[in-house]
């Protein structure tokens, strides 16, 4: 995104806040509740409403194999043709913004994302829409921001304030909201943005009580811990919901590489295959189209029987990875609260079935279960055990979720060590800077001592080519690639040029230190600094040598200021 | 980027909301309005079903009116209403708190409580939530809906055996003004149950004073006056009922009443003499039906029932006196009384039509 003028910024005297931006943003996070609340309402509601027609009550069941394949076919010429940027979930879309494209979401985007997914999920496809709501409420703060002649520090510090304000609104939960911004999208809790993300998160659900009223997402019943045995029970929910989570990851993950590999111009008609599927399950069970939060309340209530809900459980698992897969538009927020409640329904009815005076009934582990699975899948422990607790409004289940959540937590952890949206990023080939990475971005970074004027040299580089470059740039290996692609880093090897694929690599966010520590531990003196968006994508080499003079530099300049 | 105006850009921003919140506004109307119809449709299909006893599948209906409008009291206790029928009122217990917990006078919710915890063998509990759908609030025809839950209390409190309780109901019920004929009818069988025979033909006899070819009343009436004791107006109005009616009941009731009025001690235009007669008749009776039980059981204090029995034989065998006054009379039937006692104490009242008429008036004699 490019950069705004001093001029324009000087602008920004006509609310009296002469660049004082700081105010302008609570001002702004204000705004951003009102637009991102009344526009996540919106869509809720047309997706609703659009769904209903879809699907007349009694309708045949021949609607439940078409529909949802009309629909991925139709979102998924528009997410080729016309918004790219709208395809998947969103989370990971809004972090590669926020952290990659200085918080720059554009309204295309947007736009493309509320049309796309109102079509996809109101068509029964098996996928979220808080996921989406996200991407459009920090693409609208992204925009808002962009429009008032924000700088981009600040225009990436409302990003979070849009996200938070849709989940609260899509959620109807503002602090679990406010939590998954700054553990999810921000990936840190004492994250200095935490006001405005509070107050647009507040607004937005206001919003959303001043126009839908004071419904609950899930009508739950009244929680009890009928006896501390069922402690044990929830350790058991805990195993069950990790295990169960990390089948769903690793589906979601495993297929999603199958895709990739499909050939480019089969992109368009993907979705299409994630809607047959759906289509089918739905064909035999209803309750596995969409969202299926109506089919939660049930569970929630009790009063499904245990194969159905076992059944819809395991479906669902199939289902939501490959709708999401084949790159429909759509979230797994929503998926991950219904597989969570039918793991609990299940553990709940076979505990209650087998222990009937000492159990709460089969609704209560179903609620605790929709935040283990949020624990197991998303991974934000925290997050789901807040979100839950909003949920009930009852302070009793904290104790049960969170034995349930962090056992969840953890075992996905262990089966599955990368969380789910970092791993979409990876094949996507975007690495994410990491808390520390981050922790370290004040002063000098790669990219302000790369040489980025010495080019990198043919994959079947000649040794005397090599020799020549390496004594140039006093460093002992250089990048070799072809085609504007990074293969690989060459260095002589007694007369021979030794190409490495597997390489270490800084990036142009890195600070000094950071980037001297790769070097000490991979024990090189010259890296390639590459792009994050795409780690083939060579930036520029910064060499051993040269941070050293650089610190020199800075060293000689604080004795001069002394 | 180029320069901005940036109060055009807040008065595009602030457009932009009010286009968004009338959007919202409306979307969020339709949706209630379609929400509510679907809603209602479904409901009405449940309550069709539920009416035709097709409870499994009211049932789904219901549910899905339910999940559109929890807040709707009337289809949250038809549901209810629907799993006590299918069997699982502990499901629907939970909805019947949650309609009591937002209105907890409301009415029907607490006859659906109530009704369930009848259901469910509590009757004690029942009782007072009738009591509190008796006196609760109804949105439409209350006191047609408070009327049909006190009749459901006395029939519970029937089914207890509540009688004074019951008592208490039913003139409760009967003080009420404008209850039509068929109000009364169940009003004076209750009171015949209630163990208030009195009041019973009362109502009955006021029925049947507005339409006299009504033969369900006399009916009633004469089973009141039967109850009462007064069997030649038990018999004229099971006579009267029998023009109306070929019940075989109503026949079988006449020759009772043919009986009793044979065997009857009590009429005060009764001779001495008469009296006497009946008393050896009812003594004869008693003493035949305890020989018959003491012989098919012979395991039951035969010295008692012996010296008893051997006693009334003697009466029975013995001459008539030569003057016979209303205290002989009396002594006798004193004697048929201990031998009844007797009877009732080894064996237990009988079931058996031939010794109805004998029950009839020993438990009138001897209560």
């Amino acid at each position: 995104m490019p950069d705004e003028s001093e001029p324009e910024r000087r602008q920004l005297n006509w609310t009296g806040f002469a660049n004082r931006e700081d105010q302008l943003l609570i001002a702004l996070s204000l705004v951003i509740g009102v637009l991102v609340g009344l526009t996540v309402v919106a869509f809720m509601l047309v997706t609703g409403r659009l769904s209903a027609r879809m699907y007349p009550p009694e309708s045949e069941a021949w609607r439940r194999v078409l529909v949802p394949l009309a629909g991925a076919l139709v979102s998924g010429y528009l997410l080729w043709r016309y918004f790219p940027g709208a395809r998947g979930s969103g989370i990971p879309q809004t972090k590669f913004a926020l952290f990659l494209d200085d918080g720059y979401i554009s309204l295309r985007t947007v736009f493309g994302k509320l049309i796309c997914c109102s079509i996809s999920l109101a068509s029964g496809i098996a996928l979220g829409r808080e996921g989406p709501s996200v991407q459009i409420g920090a693409g609208i703060a992204s925009a808002v921001g962009r429009r008032f002649g924000l700088s981009a520090e600040n225009v990436r510090a409302l990003v979070p304030a849009g996200a938070s304000a849709a989940l609260a609104a899509a959620f109807n939960t503002p602090i679990a909201a406010v939590l998954f911004s700054l553990e999810e999208i921000l990936g840190d809790l004492h994250a200095p943005v935490l006001g405005s993300v509070v107050l647009s998160a507040a607004t937005s659900w206001i919003v959303l009580h001043l126009i839908l009223g004071d419904q609950p997402l899930f009508h739950v019943p009244a929680y009890q811990l009928v006896s501390p045995a069922e402690f044990g029970i929830y350790v058991v929910l805990g195993v069950v919901g990790g295990l169960g989570s990390v089948c769903f990851v690793k589906l979601l993950l495993g297929l999603r590489v199958w895709f990739r590999r499909l050939p480019r111009w089969t992109l368009w008609l993907q979705p299409a295959i994630g809607g047959l599927t759906v289509g089918l399950l739905g064909w035999f069970q209803p309750a596995v189209l969409g969202v299926g939060y109506d089919f939660v309340d049930r569970v929630l209530g009790g009063d499904v029987p245990l194969k159905t809900v076992i059944l819809l459980g395991v479906l669902k698992i199939v289902a939501t990875p490959v709708c999401y897969s084949s790159g429909n538009a759509g979230g797994i927020f929503g998926p991950s609260l219904f597989v969570g409640a039918m793991m609990g329904g299940s553990v709940g009815s076979i505990a209650h079935t087998l222990f009937p005076g000492s159990t709460a009934s089969p609704g209560a582990y179903a609620l605790v279960g929709m935040g283990t699975a949020f624990a197991g899948i998303v991974r934000t422990p925290l997050t789901s055990v807040i979100m839950i607790f909003e949920m009930t409004r009852d302070y009793s289940i904290i104790v049960p979720l969170m034995i349930s959540n962090l056992i969840s937590f953890f075992i996905s952890q262990k089966l599955q060590r990368q969380p789910i949206y970092e791993a979409l990023a990876h094949q996507e080939g975007v690495h994410l800077p990491t808390l520390a990475e981050r922790g370290g971005n004040s002063g000098l970074k790669a990219a302000d001592l790369m040489l980025t004027d010495s080019p990198m040299l043919p994959r079947l580089v000649a040794i005397e080519q090599l020799r020549a470059q390496i004594e140039k740039a006093n460093c002992s290996s250089w990048p070799v690639g072809d085609d504007g692609r990074l293969y690989g880093m060459a260095r002589d090897r007694q007369g021979v040029p030794e190409v490495r694929s597997t390489y270490p690599s800084a990036y142009p966010d890195l600070s000094l230190n950071q980037t001297l520590e790769i070097m000490r531990e991979h024990k090189v003196d010259a890296l390639p600094v590459v792009s994050r968006a795409n780690i083939h994508h060579l930036l520029g080499i910064v060499t051993l040598r040269r941070l050293l003079s650089v610190y020199q530099i800075q060293e000689q300049h604080e004795a001069e200021s002394e | 980027m180029k320069a901005v105006p940036h109060l055009r850009v807040a008065l595009a921003l602030a457009l932009i909301a009010g286009g968004l919140l009338a959007v919202d506004r409306f979307l969020a109307s339709t949706e209630t309005r379609e929400l509510a119809n679907e809603a209602a449709s479904a409901y009405r299909r449940g309550t069709s079903l539920l009416q035709q006893k097709k409870n499994e599948q009211a049932l789904e209906f219901l549910r899905r009116a339910h999940t559109i409008e929890r807040q709707n009291s009337e289809y949250e206790l038809h549901l209810a209403s629907a799993l006590v029928a299918v069997g699982m009122p502990d499901d629907a217990e939970p909805l019947i708190m949650d309609a009591l917990g937002r209105r907890p006078v409301d009415g029907a919710a607490n006859l659906a409580e109530a009704r369930l915890l009848a259901g469910k063998g509590r009757y004690s509990e029942a009782e007072a939530f009738f009591h509190r759908a008796v006196y609760g609030v109804w949105h439409e025809d209350a006191a047609k809906q408070r009327k049909a839950a006190r009749f459901e209390l006395i029939e519970l409190l029937a089914e207890e055996k509540h009688k004074h309780e019951m008592l208490a109901e039913l003139i409760s019920l009967e003080a009420e003004p404008g209850n039509d004929i068929a109000t009364r009818k169940r009003l004076a069988h209750l009171l015949l149950l209630a163990g208030s025979p009195v009041s019973a033909a009362s109502v009955y006899r006021a029925l049947t004073d507005t339409d006299s070819t009504d033969g369900g009343s006399l009916n009633g009436l004469g089973e009141a006056e039967l109850e009462n004791g007064h069997y030649r107006a038990a018999r004229n109005a099971f006579l009267r009922a029998a023009l109306h009616s070929q019940d075989v009941a109503i026949q079988a009731r006449l020759q009772l009443l043919d009986q009793l009025t044979t065997l009857d001690p009590t009429p005060r235009q009764l001779t001495s003499l008469e009296k006497y007669h009946r008393s050896v008749r009812i003594l004869d009776l008693a003493r035949t039906d305890l020989k018959q039980l003491a012989e098919s059981n012979p395991l039951k204090d035969s010295v008692q029932i012996g010296e008893l029995l051997k006693r009334a034989s003697d009466v029975v065998a013995k001459p008539q006196p030569a003057h016979v006054s209303n205290e002989l009379a009396e002594a006798v039937l004193s004697l048929a009384e201990q031998v009844w006692r007797v009877r009732i104490q080894d064996f237990g009242v009988g079931t058996g039509q031939e010794e109805a008429a004998l029950r009839l008036i020993l438990d009138r004699l001897a209560p």
